[in-house]
């Protein structure tokens, strides 16, 4: 029995064996950025890599809860870059700034809001709505201000993007608060509950009496206004609004969350893991530039690391024999 | 030694945290029906999966016709002519039944060598008319329902040419009285062409009736191979379970109070014509009826998972719209499905968070679950159904069939529902699990609730139903009640829809 209980504390809670597997990745990846560069272990290294992958992050909560529930959104980049526009040009024409970023949100959720009804109930695929709303909202972005960007010479917005809250910039604080609400959600909620039901096995939902309909294009909704709030943070640490803005985020999201061991198919996965592959992006990124490797090599990093990440996934399936 | 086809020698095999094989030994003789039997859980399934390459084997030997071999694919398994039907079904949805069928070896004709839809389909039909089965060779898989998809993977393996060893897991857990009498027919028939057949199933009565030898698994350990004639019923239970146990199951006598549900002039489509019928506070209500008589669409309209065209549903006297799922969780209704592998598990999650499922609403408040209260409340149920798992956490799929069975009805049993409609509540589930579900419905029923049970197997709705209702074509055939209530009766009024 308590060999039992052993092994359910190491399934229930903690560090699971995937995410140990990662962990030790990401141990491995810091080893030998150090030796290429012993500064890194400095406090402002590290909270400078929690930065580079902040906006990656808060945007990644709810990516991963709608992926548990079975469901894909690739306009998140474009949903940063239209959103980071149309906030910035309320904001430098005078509107209060609550105000328009309250109007973002509203805006970004009813963009969410069509993309979650076109895909849950006019049955299209995830894949091509999403693709569709990804082409048609950075167009939108490069439409509205005639591919320019927009200055943000001053005042509150850049708090967003530029703030501090003790030693902690701004975006990092939201970060660490949105991955522990969200952990919370996923573990001790009846919300979280359902996602995970819904993700793996939609019809046993429905005859728990689980609306998945309504589950998943409500996650739609969050993942969107996520994604344009986490376009503003973008905005205000460049303090200019360019409608390229989060060009490849989606990319970056969906490693991190690949990565962190949330299956594509929905139904499984941990935010734990999330959090580690996030800092696997982070570390890779931060590393390599701090280093002086030219981006081109970056992206081709992370490219591989996806691949390797999707590799390992489907090799712990195939030794589960199933 | 001429007349052994396979032979096992101290086959172990382990999952994690599991030996599910514990050194077998198992020999199954050229032309005859050798029954397996032991506990949700024993190992049975895991032996034939072995024997088809499904699993590779821990270690020991296997023998064909004498010769050492290793079987690592299923597609060797076929090369050495082994076929199988599993306890799960393993058809392709969108495909037809005919490309379901001959999936493996579709016929191909000309010098493109391309695919010959027309000779397809006169091949599939053909052994379908063999079966004389109301669906046809063109119909998507996905659209037919359990009985008939079994039918489809029962032909499927017998069509193989090259077949020397039939092995059927549980083939009879969704078939009606009249469906097995012809799968019977069928193994007779293989057996006098000298294929050998191995049979698992959890009803006794069918391996007195088909099986020449039986083999008793307890714990992954074979504990005991002999003749059936040599045999009682008695003697194999206790073997299986280790304990004696009384083969009647009394019936409890509860007070029944109030009526708690009521339909009226039920219709939908074609399958339910005209359905009537009231379920009383403390009453367990069976419904019989063969294949496509509209028993599990009854079921799933008074859940909400299809809609009626037309009728009156009354819970406690008022009339209530069951639209949709919802609905009918709000007005206190439970329902097993009868397929688990559908719409009842959720595999990736663990034997916690599906015992839990129905019932998560009273784990906490505003949303929140309490954790302790969660694992305490499916402890509970783990060991009052007996579910075999290595842990709460394991993930429900790794557990064996029967034990996932108890797992839906555990959800149920644990959601204080105050209507429960069962379909097939023990479909899988071994002798001593079935006698501690029967309790548990009559406690519940006792305490206050009623049990709507729709079951293709008659001798649990002898047991265990104050009525039965019979359906016939989408009707009610008729109401039996008491001592009317025999596996005669049932039988005529569901074939004729007449006593
Ligand atoms: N894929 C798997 N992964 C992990 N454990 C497994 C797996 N398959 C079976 N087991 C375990 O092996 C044991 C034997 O399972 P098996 O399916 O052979 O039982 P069974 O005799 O067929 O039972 P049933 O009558 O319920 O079908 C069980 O304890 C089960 O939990
Ligand atoms: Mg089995």
């Amino acid at each position: 029995m308590s060999s039992e209980k052993a092994v359910a504390a190491r399934r229930g809670r903690g560090i699971s064996f995937e995410n140990l597997g990662l962990l030790v990745i990401l141990v491995l990846l810091l080893g030998a950025l150090w030796i290429a560069y012993p500064p890194i272990l400095a406090r402002v290294n590290l909270i400078n890599i929690l930065l580079t992958v902040s906006v990656i992050g808060i945007i990644a909560v709810p990516w991963s809860m709608l992926c548990l529930s079975g469901g894909l959104d690739i306009s998140v980049g474009s949903m940063m870059g239209f959103i980071a526009i149309l906030v910035s040009m309320l904001y430098v024409n005078g509107m209060n700034l609550f105000l328009s970023i309250l109007v973002g949100c509203v805006v970004s959720g009813l963009l969410g809001l069509v993309n979650g009804v076109l895909i849950e109930k006019a049955r299209i695929n995830s894949i091509i709505t999403t693709l569709g709303t990804y082409s048609i909202l950075r167009g939108a972005a490069y439409a509205l201000t005639g591919g320019q960007g927009i200055v943000l010479s001053s005042g509150s917005l850049k708090f967003l993007g530029l703030g501090r809250i003790w030693i902690f910039p701004f975006p990092v604080v939201l970060l660490l608060a949105f991955f522990v609400i969200g952990w919370l959600v996923l573990r001790y909620t009846q919300l979280g509950r359902n996602i995970y039901v819904v993700g793996g096995n939609e019809k046993a939902a429905r005859v728990v009496g689980i609306n998945a309909t309504r589950l998943r294009i409500g996650l739609y909704v969050v993942t969107a206004i996520f994604a344009g709030f986490g376009g503003l943070i973008i905005a205000a640490q460049l303090s200019n609004a360019l409608p390229k803005i989060g060009t490849g985020y989606e990319f970056a999201v969906i490693t991190a969350v690949v990565l962190g061991g949330v299956s594509l198919s929905g139904g499984k996965g941990r935010l734990l893991g999330v959090l580690i592959g996030m800092l696997i992006i982070g570390v890779l990124r931060y590393g390599l530039e701090i280093t002086g490797v030219h981006s081109f090599y970056q992206t081709i990093a992370e490219g591989a690391i996806l691949l390797i990440a999707v590799a390992l996934d489907q090799l712990k399936l195939r030794r589960s024999g199933r | 030694m001429t007349n052994t086809v396979i032979e096992l020698h101290g086959i172990v095999k382990d999952f994690p945290g599991v030996r599910a094989l514990d050194h077998v030994d198992f020999t199954l003789r050229k032309g005859e029906v050798h029954a397996l039997l032991g506990e949700n859980g024993a190992g049975k399934s895991t032996l034939i999966k072995i024997l088809t390459g499904v699993h590779p084997r821990g270690s020991g030997d296997i023998r064909i016709d004498g010769t050492a071999v290793d079987i690592e694919s299923p597609r060797r398994a076929r090369a050495f002519g082994i076929g199988a039907i599993y306890q799960e079904q393993y058809l392709c949805p969108d495909l037809s039944v005919a490309e379901n069928i001959f999936a493996n070896r579709l016929p191909r004709s000309g010098i493109l060598r391309r695919v010959s839809w027309r000779r397809l389909h006169r091949m599939a039909e053909e052994l379908l008319a063999a079966w004389n089965v109301d669906f046809s060779a063109r119909d998507r898989a996905g659209d037919l329902d359990v009985p008939q998809r079994q039918i489809i993977e029962i032909i499927k393996a017998v069509s193989e040419s090259t077949l020397k060893v039939l092995i059927l897991d549980e083939p009879t857990a969704a078939l009606n009285d009249e469906e097995k009498g012809r799968l019977f027919g069928i193994i007779r028939q293989l057996r006098e062409r000298g294929i050998s057949i191995i049979y698992i199933s959890h009803r006794l009565n069918e391996v007195f009736e088909i099986s020449d030898s039986v083999t008793v698994l307890r714990d992954g350990r074979n504990v005991g191979t002999c003749a059936v004639s040599d045999t009682s019923k008695a003697e194999l239970i206790k073997l299986m379970i280790g304990r004696d146990l009384a083969e009647m199951f009394p019936k409890r006598a509860i007070a029944h109070g109030a009526t708690i549900l009521e339909v009226r002039g039920l219709r939908r489509g074609a399958v339910i014509k005209d359905v009537s019928l009231s379920l009383h506070v403390g009453e367990i209500l069976g419904v019989y009826g063969l294949l496509g008589s509209g028993t599990v669409e009854v079921g799933r309209c008074l859940f909400g998972v299809l809609s009626p065209d037309a009728g009156q549903i009354l819970v406690d006297g008022k009339p209530v719209s069951l639209s949709q799922v919802p609905d009918a969780v709000a007005a206190g209704i439970g329902f097993v499905p009868e397929d688990r592998k559908v719409d009842g598990i959720i595999d990736l999650l663990s034997v916690r968070q599906n015992l839990t499922l129905a019932g998560i609403g009273s784990l906490g408040r505003m949303g929140f679950l309490n954790r302790k209260t969660e694992e305490a409340r499916s402890r509970s149920w783990v060991e009052r159904l007996a579910i075999k798992t290595p842990s709460l956490e394991t993930p429900t799929a790794s557990l064996s069939g029967g034990n996932q069975q108890k797992v839906v009805i555990g959800k149920w049993l644990d959601s204080k529902s105050r209507i429960l409609i069962l379909n097939e509540p023990t479909h899988g589930v071994d002798v001593g699990a079935k006698v501690e579900i029967y309790t548990i419905v009559e406690d519940i029923c006792a305490a206050g609730a009623a049990v709507l049970m729709i079951s293709s197997e008659i001798p649990e709705l002898t047991a265990l139903c104050d009525r039965v209702l019979v359906m016939y074509q989408g009707r009610v055939a008729g109401e039996l009640a008491g001592h009317d209530i025999t596996q005669e009766n049932i039988l005529s009024l569901a074939m004729r829809g007449e006593r």
